[in-house]
């Protein structure tokens, strides 16, 4: 083919200088006959030959484009060739049709004679299909052709050249000051001297083309001065690389129309001509104004900002401009593309000048890994990705440092189809493909997460002993414990020692129901809070659980401070309930005895009540905050075993605080229900009170039985030793005690009956006006024979 | 293994519910009949350690003493499939042989001349226990041994053991049927003196709700004692179940029956168990809900107790459901109960329906998604001992068969202790009828409220 056409050539342009000039032409040919041109021909050369210039101009190939007129101009000017239109459409459909077989007909003889006036009169009247503003320009310049001619002929009459002029405006092109034509910096343009005298028509064609001249100014400074920062970034390198090759198209175009004005006019048949220049200068001035725009807006900007900048021109009305963004995004895009891939797949951020969207936060702390580690910078999210993307793919990289770094596992990998697909990816099939890719990403890693989580590191059995032990669920240990601890934990906080109350832990452990996994068993530990002044043991204990590794990430010191709040809470009011079962028990094992002291009858009975009453307050309290960890818990095992892929890690860290905060909000301890929580702490106090103040009373009522017994025996001793029986004065101190004592007893128990009422009343109305009906729901336990409701009627 | 439970079974029927509810420990344990774990069972995180300890080969062994005057039942158990269960050094029966003769006088009398012997059986079982939280005793009130010697144990473990609880599973004589046992009123009212004074805590089996159950409730034309023992040892079962699989709340017996016995003195308890099914027999499975199980324990034919629950009033509720619970259903149906009014308590304090969750033992098939249990404190229990007043009262003042007592030494001298057993029980029906009144914290006591009710009428 290519033989075929060198003969062409050789036929057609005998003028074809030297070989390197014939094999370019040959070459042009080639490219035009593997171009693609559509829509019905219109049989006329000039807008064919526009055409094929055009299609040139826009694949970027400035130069092809000159060229290739400056051919059309040799050829229009051949007369040996008469059909010149179906020449170059041939020409340009071959090249379009790339390789397709040739007729197998010899073509007809295309060496006819014809005249030069045969030729130009079959230029066209009409030029179909060209933009308006290239169409104006080809008419003005058909109508100038005569007028042109006529003035390069007069063209020394004391002014410029149109010659001089048109070196000039190369040289404005380039930015560099001619003899006539110079830059007027106030003005921001190159203007035409006005000591010339150059003709008004003249001077403002210069002025168009020259604008170009202005626009290449703008775009090399911008490249000039982004090469020249430190700060650049690959994405900025992108975009200077880009828009470099932009100008270097730039200066092959230039380089051939300084050949033509150099070639001076009539070299070739129809000169160069500023009016000429102006059309051919049509659209390289489009695209350098569209690269001029795109440098100015991307002044200062970096990485994401920058495409996202750039991304923003890609909606330009223009489709010409448009498709120019988006050639460019393509190779702005392919760094950004390069970091996001290294973050998703392999967890680490390639990101030597801060363009990337995620960035690390240097003052989180060790265990803060997960949480405030990386960082999304929205203003650097690229918009063709948008914020939720931005948040998965963090999320992604988060998740694949995680597993390696925090989980130690090595063998995860992404599918290769998945990150072969992902490495294809360009600005072009982003927006198709971007959001499938990182949701398969994300299902990939979340699915290894959550495997690696509740398989390697055994969440749910950890949560399991969180529930037993921090939150008091395993009864058993829990009664064994406190009964253990009594005496260590009576002494004053500072004399309590760390190490005595882990053998005791250890010996609970060992004594109730087993944990099945020892390993974990061994990670409960015992924790002694802070003591203020006149602290006891009871106060600082505090159960614990060392979580190690990536658990870290879901017990937080947040959440396990959480945990060791819930702990102290629940830990008093069993401590609490304790109390009453032991008051109870001292009850139940002196009521034969106290049997012989009829006259404490009532006083033993308001007891009863009372303890009746507070552990009907505690139990019921206990239920209630039972049945509500238990149901907070049976949500969270249902969310985090069933099989659903989208739970990742901030998913599984979300559901376990929830977790934790529900049960925090139902027992009053979020801070929310300050005035309830401090009802119960009071109401706890005075069963504390009550205890001791009855243990008072018990001990001298079951004083005064021995007493008597003993009375009784002595006095049986005297009367078998001939005595009265009746005179014994030795114990009538205590016994006067013990009279005085009655009395006392009943006025404090009746002022704690009288407290504990009025608590109880307060703390009912109160729960019963909030809002949570889960707290209704406490109320309606405590109140579930509405004896407080008619005891407050019937005493309001 | 902390808060550990002795069980005492005395007597003829003591031993029978006794073995039934081993049997049925075991089979929820995964446990077979010589001591072993079944292989299926070896996992578990259940707490076999409160009625069982483990002997050095780590066959599970019964925290259990099997007592009686007479080898009739206890022989059987010894040759039967569970007779290497037991410790063989925790098994008395009387050199004797005679048993009582449905005397409690014999049995007291006997029980009291081998003391010794059988102290030094408790002695060794509690010293073998980390944190001893109490005995469980199995008797029947009406016989010779169950109640005679029932008694006398139940004086001795309260002197020797003070800080200990004392629970017991009383089975109460069917008053309407015709005994053989003349004398049936005298054991009862004698038996309940004890069971007012030196337990803490009883569970009242009547006899005539269980056979009306079994017949009405299992269609069960004439229920054997394997069958009613068998209903007995689900509701034992079910009643210890939050102490071996332990939660958050009630895994001691502590707090279980501190939460259910307001005074003291009022600690008899009655059951109600729903679905009920004993093995031999078919039963039709119906859909259980969380409601419909607590409705149901409120209703009388599910009570085992026969008395009227219209009258009178609950001191306290105890339901444990297990099964598939889902925890808010339990509100709705608590909500539910109260708008009906399905139950009456006390007028003089704060009173709920407290429903426990618990674990049910994944060796133990069940028809049943849910099944309840309901330990409450009701003042109608008053009837039974109204009932044994009744029939005690009238043979008292002829002194009927008292030559069955006198002959003894104990009664030689005095018959004072019949008396007083029944001005025991006097004051205790009085608590239970002063309990229904709003002034019960007022109450002046036993003889006050005599008089008050005197100057009334």
């Amino acid at each position: 083919m290519n033989e075929l056409l060198e003969q062409l050539v050789g036929t057609f342009v005998p003028s074809a200088t030297g070989p390197a000039g014939r094999s370019q032409l040959v070459s042009l040919c080639h490219t035009l006959l593997t171009s693609r041109l559509s829509a019905a021909p219109i049989p006329d050369l000039f807008h064919t030959s526009e055409a094929v210039q055009r299609s040139l101009a826009r694949a970027g190939r400035q130069s092809h484009a000159v060229a290739f007129a400056d051919l059309v101009r040799r050829l229009e000017s051949m007369a040996v060739v008469t059909r010149k239109w179906s020449v170059v459409h041939v020409l340009a459909a071959l090249a379009e049709t790339g390789d397709v077989p040739l007729p197998a007909k010899p073509l007809p003889r295309l060496l006819m004679p014809t005249s030069a006036g045969a030729a130009s009169s079959t230029l066209p009247s009409a030029a179909v299909g060209l933009s308006a503003a290239a169409a104006k320009e080809v008419e003005m310049v058909r109508r100038g052709a005569g007028e042109g001619a006529v003035r390069a002929g007069s063209g020394n009459d004391g002014g410029v050249s149109e010659n001089e002029l048109l070196r000039d405006v190369i040289y404005a092109l380039q930015g560099i000051d001619g003899r006539v034509v110079a830059f007027d910096k106030r003005a921001q343009a190159f203007a035409v001297d006005p000591r010339a005298r150059v003709k008004a028509g003249q001077a403002n064609l210069v002025r168009r083309v020259a604008e170009l001249g202005w626009l290449y100014m703008r775009v090399k400074a911008f490249v000039v001065q982004a090469s020249a920062a430190p700060s650049l970034g690959l994405v900025g390198q992108a975009l200077v690389g880009a828009l470099q090759g932009e100008l270097a198209e730039y200066f092959k175009l230039l380089a051939v129309l300084e050949a033509q004005v150099a070639a001076g006019p009539g070299a070739h048949g129809q000169a160069l001509t500023l009016r000429r220049l102006v059309v051919w200068v049509q659209d390289p001035l489009v695209r350098m104004k569209a690269v001029a725009m795109v440098a100015d807006a991307a002044r200062g900007l970096q990485g994401g900002e920058l495409v996202s900048t750039i991304h923003a021109f890609a909606k330009h009305g223009d489709p010409f401009v448009a498709a120019f963004v988006e050639s460019l995004l393509e190779q702005v895009c392919v760094p950004f593309f390069a970091m996001t891939s290294r973050w998703m797949f392999d967890g680490e951020l390639a990101d030597p000048f801060g363009e990337f969207f995620v960035v690390p936060n240097g003052a989180a702390s060790a265990d803060e890994a997960w949480h405030g580690k990386y960082e999304l910078v929205d203003g650097l999210v690229p918009s063709f990705v948008g914020p939720d993307l931005a948040s998965d793919i963090l999320r992604i990289g988060k998740s694949v440092a995680f597993l390696r770094r925090a989980c130690g596992v090595t063998d995860f990998a992404f599918d290769g189809a998945l990150v072969g697909a992902w490495e294809a990816v360009t600005y072009a099939s982003a927006s198709s493909q971007l959001a499938g890719l990182v949701a398969a990403a994300s299902d990939a890693v979340n699915a290894a997460v959550r495997s690696t989580l509740l398989g390697q590191f055994k969440l749910m059995p950890v949560l399991d002993i969180c529930r037993r032990y921090l939150l008091l669920g395993q009864g058993d240990f829990v009664g064994y414990l406190m009964e253990l601890l009594d005496d260590e934990l009576a002494r004053p906080a500072s004399q309590v020692f760390r190490h005595n109350l882990l053998g005791i832990l250890e010996t609970a452990l060992k004594s109730t129901t087993p944990i099945a996994d020892a390993e974990l068993a061994d990670k409960l530990d015992v924790m002694l809070l802070e003591a203020s002044p006149g602290d006891i043991g009871w106060d600082v204990f505090s159960l614990d659980y060392v979580f190690t590794g990536p658990l870290t990430t879901i017990f937080t010191n947040d959440v396990r401070a959480k945990y060791l709040q819930l702990f102290s809470f629940l830990w008093r009011l069993k401590r609490v309930e304790r109390h009453l079962s032991s008051t109870w028990q001292r009850h139940v094992n002196s009521a034969s005895a106290l049997r012989q002291l009829p006259e404490l009858d009532l006083v033993v009975r308001k007891c009863h009540i009372l303890r009746n009453e507070m552990a009907h307050f505690v139990f019921n309290l206990q239920y209630y905050i039972m049945f509500e960890i238990e149901g907070a818990w049976t949500e969270l095992v249902e969310l985090l075993t069933s099989d659903r892929t989208h739970l990742d890690l901030d998913a599984i860290y979300g559901a376990h605080e929830a977790y934790i905060d529900r049960i925090l909000e139902r027992v009053l301890l979020d801070g929310s229900a300050e005035e309830l929580l401090s009802l119960i702490t009071q109401i706890f106090a005075l069963i504390s009170k009550f205890r001791t103040t009855q243990d008072v009373f018990y001990d001298s009522a079951m004083g005064e039985v021995a007493r008597r017994a003993a009375a009784e025996a002595r006095a049986y001793e005297r009367v078998l030793a001939g005595e009265w029986g009746t005179t014994d004065k030795e114990s009538d101190a205590s016994a006067s005690s013990y009279y005085q004592l009655t009395p006392q007893a009943r006025a404090q128990l009746g002022a704690f009956n009288v407290k504990y009422d009025e608590l109880v009343t307060q703390l009912i109305d109160m729960l019963n006006a909030q809002s949570a009906s889960a707290l209704r729901n406490l109320s309606f336990r405590i109140d579930f024979n509405e004896f407080w409701k008619s005891k407050r009627s019937s005493n309001p | 293994m902390p808060r550990e439970m002795i069980t005492l079974q005395v007597g003829q029927c003591g031993n029978q519910i006794g073995m039934a509810f081993w049997e049925r420990l075991c089979a929820e344990h995964g446990i077979s009949p010589d001591g072993m774990l079944a292989p299926h069972a070896v996992e578990g995180t259940d707490r076999k350690d409160v009625f069982f300890y483990q002997a050095d080969d780590d066959h599970y062994i019964p925290r259990a003493l099997l007592l009686d005057l007479e080898p009739r039942v206890i022989q059987p158990i010894q040759t039967g499939a569970y007779g290497n269960l037991f410790n063989p050094e925790n098994i008395f029966i009387d050199a004797e042989g005679g048993g009582a003769g449905n005397n409690w006088g014999t049995g007291y009398t006997k029980a009291e001349a081998v003391q010794e012997k059988i102290l030094d059986m408790l002695d060794r079982e509690a010293d073998g226990s980390d944190s001893l939280e109490g005995f469980l005793l199995t008797h029947s009130i009406s016989g010779g041994t169950g109640s005679g010697m029932g008694s006398n144990l139940l004086e001795k473990l309260n002197d020797r053991y003070p800080k200990k609880l004392i629970q017991t599973y009383s089975v109460f004589p069917n008053q309407a049927e015709s005994s053989d046992v003349v004398v049936q009123p005298y054991n009862s009212m004698l038996a309940l003196k004890r069971l007012v004074l030196n337990a803490d805590c009883v569970v009242v089996l009547d006899n005539a709700a269980l056979d009306r159950i079994a017949t009405e409730r299992l269609h069960i034309e004439s229920p054997t004692h394997k069958q009613i023992n068998e209903i007995v040892s689900t509701v034992m079962a079910a009643s210890t179940t939050t102490l071996r699989y332990p939660g958050y709340m009630n895994n001691d017996l502590v707090g279980l029956v501190s939460s259910l016995i307001p005074t003291p003195r009022c600690h008899f308890m009655m059951t109600g168990y729903t679905p009920l099914s004993v093995s031999s027999v078919s039963t039709s499975v119906r859909k259980t809900t969380v409601l419909d199980v607590m409705r149901r324990l409120l209703q009388t034919q599910n009570i085992m107790l026969s008395a009227d629950l219209k009258v009178g009033c609950y001191l306290s509720i105890l339901n444990i459901i297990q099964g598939e619970v889902d925890p808010t259903q339990v509100h709705k149906a608590l909500q539910r109960i109260r708008q009906r009014k399905l139950c009456n308590f006390i007028p003089w304090g704060p009173a709920s329906i407290q429903v426990a969750l618990s674990r049910r033992s994944p060796y133990v098939e069940s028809a049943h998604r849910v099944t309840g249990l309901m330990l409450a404190n009701h003042t109608s229990i008053n009837s039974k001992f109204v009932e044994i007043a009744a029939s005690f009262d009238p043979m008292r003042k002829r002194r009927m068969y008292m030559q069955h007592f006198t002959k003894l030494p104990m009664f030689a001298d005095s018959l004072d202790e019949f008396d007083d057993s029944r001005e025991v029980v006097q004051n205790l029906m009085d608590e239970y009828k002063a309990i229904e009144r709003p002034d019960y914290v007022d109450w002046q006591g036993s003889s006050a409220a005599a008089a008050s009710s005197a100057a009334s009428s």
